[in-house]
């Protein structure tokens, strides 16, 4: 076995290594397929041409032999209806998606109902098989009898494979792809191998190809070697007795002398990709099979088998490959051996990086992502080869009960158990994210490839570089994938081993997602000191809110309340004095203005006097409407119309009748007027501004016979109410005479209506209606009484303003003289 | 026997002494006058209402006219819409009574101030500088000059100085002083009237209390 020499640590290492085992250095890293690199398309028909020969014989003895075995099974069709998927024609749907130009090869190989018009191939060689899988082809199925190989290296292994051969039985399905080719014709042996193991189960293993391989390789090998020996009843000696030199070479392996029950494949997916190829139905669906025998290995796989049964295999040695097919296989399983991880552990060393990295990376760094090429096969061999000895050998076809799930003849992991857990959990990741078909385009598409390389080439440069199909090179990662965060070509890490081998950049240098991921901001709230203050301040305030205040207990006797109480008293006690006493010594300034106009008005001439202002006004407004409404009385004998925008008005005409003596009898001394004779109450005018001036306006309340209008209010906005509608009646209504008495607090208010000669009289408060009653002979005589305490309250409140202002000067001028003193 | 006017007097005696207790502080006596009189005042206005608007519409109703019945209803079937405000889900169908109200309220306000008040007065004020004597110059001038210093004292448009701060013209400062002054003489003017009209009405109870004891004693 050919070792290739590390050029950093120069230690020997299998070929099939694409890294250093000591110092992980690349060993052969031309052959990858660097990202970046323009991938060339690639018609994988032209590989046609370099087909082995063996190969081509056995597709065209397929197609000439089709048609024969269908007639020949007839459990075909039912077995047909429960084939399997081929998953290389799902490849070639993808290749008719992609526009891909198919081989032909590959068409060929394609079930004869799916070719259509496609004319069948002749057989060469008279329609008889040349090569060695014609030995196979004349065993009819179901024939339980076991052929000796001629030669006398018969074996148990090669008695075994005799077996696969002889027993094809019933699950043959070589009618399911309807013309059989000659070289689908062994591929049926191989259904009939994974019909046998029916309870297999389905669980996928990285693929050990290296057989299929060397299956290639022994072939082009038996092109050169002499024929070997002939299987009794087959011409196909004369073909490809290599074959037979290979299998004589099986023999030597004494791992396989008897057919294990529940032997897996060493590749499970090899056998099954053979299934696809040659349209076998569905393993799980045909009736149990013989025992099933072990797979079509090249000589070289028998080899490093042969070994298993001797001494333990090395991770130094190749067991996979004969020297003599050493340059060719070389090259082929340079191409298409499993890959294996990149060793990630040195580049994820950094923390940062390692941080950064999935979960699922540091797993798999954990354990090397995959094992050496057929290093799980040959622990499964080993483990079977142990127990051989301890589990009896069953009968060929029968079905084993320990595993009844053996549902597909797909190669069972043989480490289920063993230690390499972490490396099939990186492998299950891997194959869950890559399909089978995918992990074994490469190999179908190599695989002929290998035979038109340079045989006699050096190890490095017979490892040309990877042909992927376009559709897979479509799906290659690219640098435009990822932008801006990715470095450039020149740092970008070429992964050597695993799945990802040939392919840079995919993990990037720089941790995952770092570019992408947005940036951290700490969550502690940034804030300056000002801010922390006025944070405090607040918190302060919001909490001196909550706590509960200290009532202030005024004292029982305060300055201000004695000042009241002295206050009151004294005009309590002055007024009362005057009042008691009846003091009129207070002078008066009589004011014949308002008696002049009462006079010009018409005898008997009915007057309407609005009452509106509130009952704690009825003193002042009574004292200051008597002297009016007696004169009219008296002078004019008008009579009086009441009515009250506010609904107590009403209640205070009688009030106001008999407080100016009007309507005191006139034996009481008043001028006898009586309610609904010479005055009457229309009581309380809803409807505010509305109401006035709908009364006004109604004829009904004829109001245009008032002679005069008395508005008796101690509210500006009523008497504004009053004014304004009577000015916006008419011209007629606004030209009768308006006199207003009003309370002193409303009189200045009323001033402007009075200079603007909208109102003719004011009879502001009781200053007014003294000056007017003086004019009035003195009647009622109201006025006049209160004059003397009315003046003297004013002087007492001028008084007790100056002497509190003085008061308040002096104390202010002591207290700036004390703090003059005080400095 | 006591008539009903001394029974009044004396009921009115008291209610004043209860209402000057007052100057001592707010007490029983004190509040006890002041809800029987809101009591009184709002139940008598009530009855008033009832009585010379309600009734007296309804009493007033053609019923011999239907047509002129069928209007005199209308006003009724708005007041009771009016109290389905009382309900919020009712409360709709007030609306229309409400917005009548509202409606030819403001538009008899609007009509009688700019009729009876805004015209007028500035009628008015432009007369008044138009006297033919001295005095009622003089008088218009002192009126013009309160009014234009009165509304430049509410001028609060200022500029910021050199050194930061905040203020408004020298000359618009010295007005606002000024209008400042006039717009204290009316507040002092009307402060005055209420204290005569309340010192009237004291002077007036005063004078009752004395007439109900010079009754009584028959002084």
């Amino acid at each position: 076995m050919p070792d290739i020499i590390c050029s950093n640590c120069g230690n020997p290492n299998p070929d099939f290594l694409d890294a250093c085992q000591f110092c992980q250095s690349p060993l052969k890293s031309e052959s990858m397929l660097h990202i970046g690199e323009e991938p060339t398309k690639k018609d994988t028909g032209e590989l046609e041409q370099i087909l082995p020969d063996w190969l081509k014989d056995a597709r065209q003895q397929g197609k000439a032999e089709a048609a024969d075995d269908a007639l020949q099974s007839p459990i075909t069709s039912r077995v047909q209806k429960d084939e399997p998927p081929d998953l290389l024609a799902g490849l070639m749907s993808q290749a008719d998606s992609d526009e891909e130009e198919i081989p032909d090869w590959l068409k060929e190989i394609q079930p004869e109902e799916e070719k259509g018009a496609t004319p069948k191939p002749s057989s060469e060689a008279g329609g008889k098989p040349s090569d060695f899988f014609s030995q196979f082809e004349e065993q009819e199925p179901g024939e339980p009898t076991r052929e000796e190989p001629p030669s006398g290296q018969k074996d148990e292994l090669t008695d075994w494979f005799s077996q696969a051969s002889a027993e094809p039985a019933a699950p043959f399905s070589v009618e399911e792809t309807g013309a059989a080719s000659g070289g689908e014709e062994w591929m049926k042996d191989l259904e009939s191998f994974n019909a046998q193991e029916p309870e297999q189960p389905a669980e996928k293993e990285p693929e050990d190809l290296s057989w299929l391989h060397e299956l290639e390789a022994a072939s082009k090998k038996t092109e050169e070697t002499p024929e070997p020996q002939r299987n009794a009843g087959s011409d196909m000696a004369s073909s490809s007795g290599e074959d037979l030199d290979w299998l004589k070479n099986l023999g030597a392996a004494p791992a396989f002398e008897e057919p294990v029950p529940s032997q897996p494949a060493s590749s499970e997916e090899d056998l099954s990709w053979l299934d696809q190829l040659g349209g076998a139905a569905e393993p799980a669906a045909r009736e149990p099979a013989p025992e099933p025998e072990q797979p079509l290995f090249s000589e070289d796989d028998l080899k490093w088998l042969s070994d298993l049964g001797g001494t333990e295999p090395s991770e130094t040695t190749s067991p996979a490959f004969t020297e003599e097919g050493a340059q060719d296989s070389e090259t082929t399983i340079s191409a298409s051996k499993p890959f294996r991880t990149a060793p990630l552990n040195e580049m994820l060393s950094d923390e940062a990086m390692r941080d950064a990295a999935p979960d699922w990376l540091l797993n798999a760094l954990e354990e090397p992502s995959m094992p050496a090429p057929g290093a799980a096969s040959r622990d499964w061999f080993a483990e079977q080869s142990r127990a051989q000895g301890e589990q009896p050998l069953e009968k060929p076809g029968a079905p084993t009960q320990e595993e009844p799930a053996l549902a597909q003849p797909a190669f069972e992991s043989p480490s289920a158990d063993s230690s390499s857990s972490s490396a099939q959990d990186l492998d299950a990741l891997f194959d869950m994210e890559m399909p089978d078909w995918l992990s074994r385009e490469p190999e179908s598409a190599e695989a002929p490839s290998a035979e038109s390389l340079p045989a006699a080439a050096p190890a490095e440069e017979s490892l040309a570089p990877v042909e992927l199909p376009s559709w897979v090179q479509a799906m290659r990662p690219v640098d435009s994938a990822i932008e801006g965060g990715i470095p450039g070509s020149a740092d970008q890490v070429t992964e050597r081993e695993g799945p990802l081998a040939g392919f840079s950049g995919v993990i990037p240098l720089a941790p995952i997602g770092s570019s992408l991921r947005p940036k951290t901001f700490s969550l502690k709230l940034q804030v300056t000191d000002e801010q922390q203050a006025g944070a405090t301040l607040l918190e302060q305030i919001i909490a001196g809110e909550t706590l509960a205040r200290e009532r202030k207990t005024a004292p029982v006797v305060s300055p201000q309340r004695v000042l009241r109480w002295a206050l009151s008293a004294i005009f309590l006690v002055v007024l009362s004095v005057v009042i008691g006493l009846g003091l009129r010594i207070m002078p008066i300034s009589p004011s014949a203005e308002l008696s002049d106009l009462v006079s010009a008005l018409p005898d008997a001439s009915p007057a309407l006097v609005v009452v509106d202002y509130e009952p704690s006004f009825a003193g002042e407004l009574e004292a200051a409407a008597g002297p009016l409404l007696d004169q009219l009385a008296l002078a004019r004998r008008s009579t009086f119309t009441f009515i009250s925008m506010s609904p107590n008005g009403s209640a205070l005409v009688d009030r106001l009748m008999i407080n100016t003596k009007v309507g005191v009898p006139l034996a009481g001394g008043g001028l006898g007027y009586q309610s609904n004779e010479q005055y009457f109450n229309l009581g309380f005018l809803p409807g505010g501004s509305a109401g006035v001036l709908g009364f006004i306006e109604n004829p009904a309340h004829g109001f245009s016979q008032f002679a005069a209008v008395v508005l008796m209010t101690d509210n500006a906005e009523t008497a504004r109410v009053w004014v304004e509608q009577l000015e916006a009646a008419s011209s007629e209504i606004a030209a009768k005479p308006l006199i207003v008495v009003s309370s002193a607090q409303a009189g200045p208010m009323l001033e402007p209506y009075v200079a603007s000669g909208q109102a003719d009289i004011l009879i502001n408060g009781l200053y007014d209606a003294a000056k007017y009653e003086l004019v009035n002979v003195s009647r009622p005589g109201i006025a006049r009484a209160y004059w003397d305490a009315f003046g003297i309250g004013l002087m007492m409140a001028i008084l007790a303003i100056v002497f509190g202002s003085v008061w308040s000067m002096l104390t202010r001028f002591r207290e700036r003289r004390a703090e003059a003193e005080q400095g | 026997m006591v008539s009903i006017e001394v029974i009044s007097a004396f009921i009115g005696l008291v209610l004043t002494l209860m209402v000057f207790s007052y100057l001592i502080g707010d007490n029983l006596l004190f509040r006890v006058a002041v809800y029987l009189f809101i009591g009184v005042a709002s139940g008598y206005a009530a009855a008033v209402i009832v009585e010379d608007v309600l009734l007296a519409k309804f009493q007033s109703l053609p019923l011999n006219d239907p047509a002129q019945l069928l209007i005199g209803l209308i006003p009724f079937f708005l007041a009771a819409t009016l109290l389905a405000k009382l309900s919020p889900r009712l409360s709709w169908m007030g609306n229309f009574a409400m917005a009548v109200l509202v409606g030819v309220g403001a538009a008899t306000a609007v009509g009688g101030a700019l009729a009876g008040t805004l015209i007028p007065q500035a009628q008015a004020s432009m007369e008044a500088l138009n006297s033919p004597s001295l005095f009622g110059l003089v008088e218009g001038g002192v009126m013009l000059t309160g009014t234009i210093l009165t509304l430049v004292y509410f001028q609060f448009g200022a500029k910021r100085a050199a050194d930061g701060s905040v203020r408004r013209n020298s000359i618009f400062e010295a007005l606002a002083w000024l209008g400042r002054i006039i717009i204290a003489v009316t507040f002092g003017v009307l402060f005055a009237g209420v204290y005569m009209a309340a010192l009237t009405a004291m002077i007036e109870r005063l004078s009752s209390m004395f007439n109900f004891v010079r009754s009584v004693l028959g002084l």
